[in-house]
């Protein structure tokens, strides 16, 4: 340390201040984007509201932290989820003796007074095709989640613990039930 | 290109991958070419883009607009990344900054720059020399006491060196330690833990690292907290063991792994054997010789060399061993379990696995060697009960739909064929289960590594085959029998279209003519009963449906034969 010039190290001093101020911009603007998504994805994994807000919180500051340390990740969105998933699952074995949360979004679906704009037919349409999204297993719907957040194969298979083919194979018999319950 | 050997068109997984852009470049462009040739796959993509756009418009309009909204507002994110920042960086560079703009004169400014840099050069100092060794000593200090409070049942853990591997207790009885006269390599091992005064005798605990870091004259700390684990790194030019790496679980302070580096350039990595997570259960006194955390891995059984056994890495005989276990309890057919083998270790996972079923799952495994099972703790939510399968108006074309009123007419009514067609497809699923059983272990057991195999486990891994394709034929069987009377009446033509030959290749080979033949039929069952898009025409699916039946009854056959 001390055989650099003084100007330097406080300019290096400076430096690390302002490229921290960077992070918090890029992990902040991250967080805007996708705090909704991962809170749904907590949901979906059976968390109480209060508890997937806090969690999903949790889920970013950890990604400030992990960048902060200068560690690289790759893709931000698939290690959100996959520290989200994880998290989500330790939250849940906590409370095993809960029930999972359960949205009951059939009942919210199959109210006209929830979906003022839709007609008879597109609620019974959406109706079906959530019930139809209900009975896939346990393995297809969190692939098909994720996929539908963006992930790729490997993203997935990595937040799941399975193999990316693994994952071609679940979402393809997911598309494949919801195309036969639906049509 | 993968495909029916009838239509060499894609399969719905290659299409559904090449939608999402996961093919290779090739396997891509492979698609891409068939594509614009066939007017029956774009139309099969446009309806895989249909379900997905489908999705897509579910997440939208039911996800996002009915799941409920967080209970509160969001916090204020980069409050909470300044109260990181503060509980890192010492607030002395604030101040210092701020001394840089404030309108000192040059001189004093001068010296307020050295003063403060000396202040930089002590905090940091202090941070990254003194404040880790508080830590480090704290921590330790709790993780002992956390130990002591909390006895557990005994644990194993694997010791790795560069050249070699081992499994033993993690506490080894002092009498015995590692004695044998045939074992040299381990008594190296230990030798070298004894100059370094570090106890070979219990190596992965707070307590062993403590008493080696007490004793040490001069020592550097570093501590860091990542993945829900505290790590301490000590290093010391005062021990044959210059550097020492303890983990230690942030909620319980248990010790997860270790690495200790030597001065003779040797290394040992030591690690739990499985992650096992269940809850640990109370164990007598007398078998507490060390009240440590330890993890609920099973204690090794009476009779069984108590101390440790050199073990080679994990070989495709260890994964039999596995596979075959899975196999007695049924996991091999659609729990979401998968094997695979790394250099060192069998890796068995499955997430969102019952615990109960995780339980059985982990009681048929064992404690056998080199075998890690990681499971997902969570309870999977409840699942909707599966409902029976309809042949559905709406899937099917015209004449398909044509194709199931006829069906329907001679079953006496469409209750009758939604019956039939619920039976099938069910028949149709334990079947396919079997085929991926099959094919999973012709991928895990190719021809090199079945040679790897001894002669006992090269007939399990037969065993295996022959229930599996045993049971294959049987649904097949099943499958026949059931829609015989409406295949007859519906369309007497067909005649069954035997396998040319019998293979002369290797069973694996074989395995995937015997899975392509299944997945054939589960595809025309699924057109038939309206489940799948239709790529003949309706009026051929009968005949269709019968030389597939009958090729798969063949194949299954010379298949069982060729097991014997």
């Amino acid at each position: 340390m001390s055989s650099y010039p003084l100007g330097e190290e406080l300019a290096g001093v400076v430096q690390k201040r302002r490229a921290a101020m960077t992070l918090q911009d890029q992990v902040a603007q991250l967080f805007e984007e996708a705090r909704d998504d991962v809170f749904r994805y907590l949901l979906s994994l059976g968390l109480y509201p209060p508890q997937a807000q806090e969690a999903t919180q949790e889920v970013f500051l950890r990604l400030y932290t992990t960048l902060k340390k200068g560690e690289e990740i790759e893709n931000p969105r698939g290690w959100i989820f996959r520290v989200a998933h994880n998290l989500g699952l330790k939250i849940r074995a906590r409370q095993s003796s809960q029930a999972p949360f359960d949205p009951d979004l059939e009942s919210r679906l199959a109210g006209p007074a929830m979906n003022p704009e839709q007609n008879l037919i597109e609620r019974e349409q959406t109706l079906r095709f959530h019930k139809a999204v209900e009975r896939l297993s346990e393995q297809q719907r969190r692939c098909l989640l994720l996929r539908l957040e963006g992930l790729r194969y490997p993203e997935i298979g990595s937040v799941l613990g399975i193999s990316s083919s693994a994952v071609g194979e679940f979402l393809r018999r997911a598309i494949s039930r919801l195309k036969k319950d639906e049509l | 290109m993968k495909g029916s050997s009838l239509t060499l068109h894609p399969e719905e997984e290659q299409l559904l991958r090449y939608l999402d852009g996961e093919l290779p470049v090739q396997a891509s462009g492979e698609v891409r070419s068939h594509l614009e040739a066939c007017w029956q796959c774009r139309a099969a993509l446009e309806e895989l883009q249909n379900v997905v756009s489908q999705c897509v418009h579910y997440r939208k309009n039911v996800l996002q607009r009915h799941l409920p909204t967080p209970p509160a507002p969001w916090v204020d994110i980069y409050r909470k990344f300044d109260e990181i920042d503060t509980s890192v960086e010492p607030v002395l560079f604030d101040r210092f900054l701020r001394l840089l703009k404030s309108p000192f004169d040059t001189a004093i400014k001068k010296w307020a720059v050295a003063a403060a840099a000396l202040l930089l050069f002590v905090g940091l100092f202090y941070r990254y020399r003194q404040t880790p060794s508080v830590h480090a000593s704290e921590l330790l200090r709790q993780a002992v006491v956390a130990a002591n409070a909390h006895p557990l049942q005994p644990r194993r853990i694997q010791i790795r060196t560069r050249d070699r591997r081992l499994t033993r207790p993690a506490v080894a009885p002092q009498k015995t330690g590692f004695s044998a006269p045939d074992d040299a390599a381990s008594n190296s091992l230990q030798a070298m833990f004894e100059r370094a005064n570090y106890s070979w005798t219990d190596p992965l605990s707070a307590q062993s690292f403590q008493a080696w870091r007490n004793q040490l004259s001069d020592k550097r700390d570093q501590v860091s907290e990542e993945n829900q684990a505290y790590r301490i790194e000590t290093s010391t030019n005062a021990s044959e063991l210059r550097n020492a790496t303890l983990t230690l679980r942030t909620a319980d302070l248990r010790p997860m792994e270790e690495r200790l580096e030597f001065s003779n350039q040797e290394w040992v990595e030591i690690t739990e054997v499985s992650d096992d997570t269940t809850p640990p259960v109370s164990r007598s006194a007398a078998e507490n010789k060390r009240p440590a955390a330890g993890n609920a891995m099973p204690p090794v059984p009476e009779g069984s060399n108590p101390v440790s056994v050199l073990a080679p890495s994990a070989s495709a005989a260890d994964e039999l061993q596995v596979v075959a276990a899975l196999h007695d309890v049924g996991a091999d057919l659609g729990d979401p379990v998968e094997v695979s083998r790394s250099q060192s270790d069998v890796l068995v996972s499955g997430v969102g696995i019952a615990p109960a079923r995780q339980q059985e799952i982990k009681n048929a495994i064992g404690s056998k060697p080199h075998v890690v099972v990681r499971f997902s703790d969570s309870p999977p939510p409840a699942r909707a009960q599966e409902q029976p399968v309809t042949p559905s108006d709406t899937t099917a074309g015209g004449d398909v739909r044509q194709l199931q009123s006829r069906l329907a007419e001679q079953l006496g009514g469409r209750a009758n064929l939604e019956q039939l067609a619920a039976q099938v497809l069910d028949s149709s699923e334990s079947l396919m289960a079997r085929a991926y059983a099959l094919r999973r272990l012709a991928e895990q057991f190719p021809v090199v590594a079945e040679r790897e195999l001894s002669a006992t486990d090269r007939q399990l891994l037969q065993r295996l085959r022959a229930e599996h394709s045993a049971a294959l034929r049987q649904q097949a069987t099943e499958i026949d029998r059931d829609l015989q009377p409406i295949l007859t009446s519906v369309n007497g033509d067909a005649g069954s279209l035997p396998p040319n030959g019998i293979p002369s290749e290797p069973w694996q080979a074989a395995t995937e003519d015997l899975f392509q033949s299944a997945r054939r039929l589960d595809k025309l069952l699924g057109v038939m009963f309206g489940a799948a898009p239709s790529e003949i025409p309706a009026g051929q699916i009968p005949a269709q449906l019968k030389i597939s039946l009958a090729q798969l009854r063949a194949r299954s056959d010379i298949y069982e034969r060729s097991n014997k």
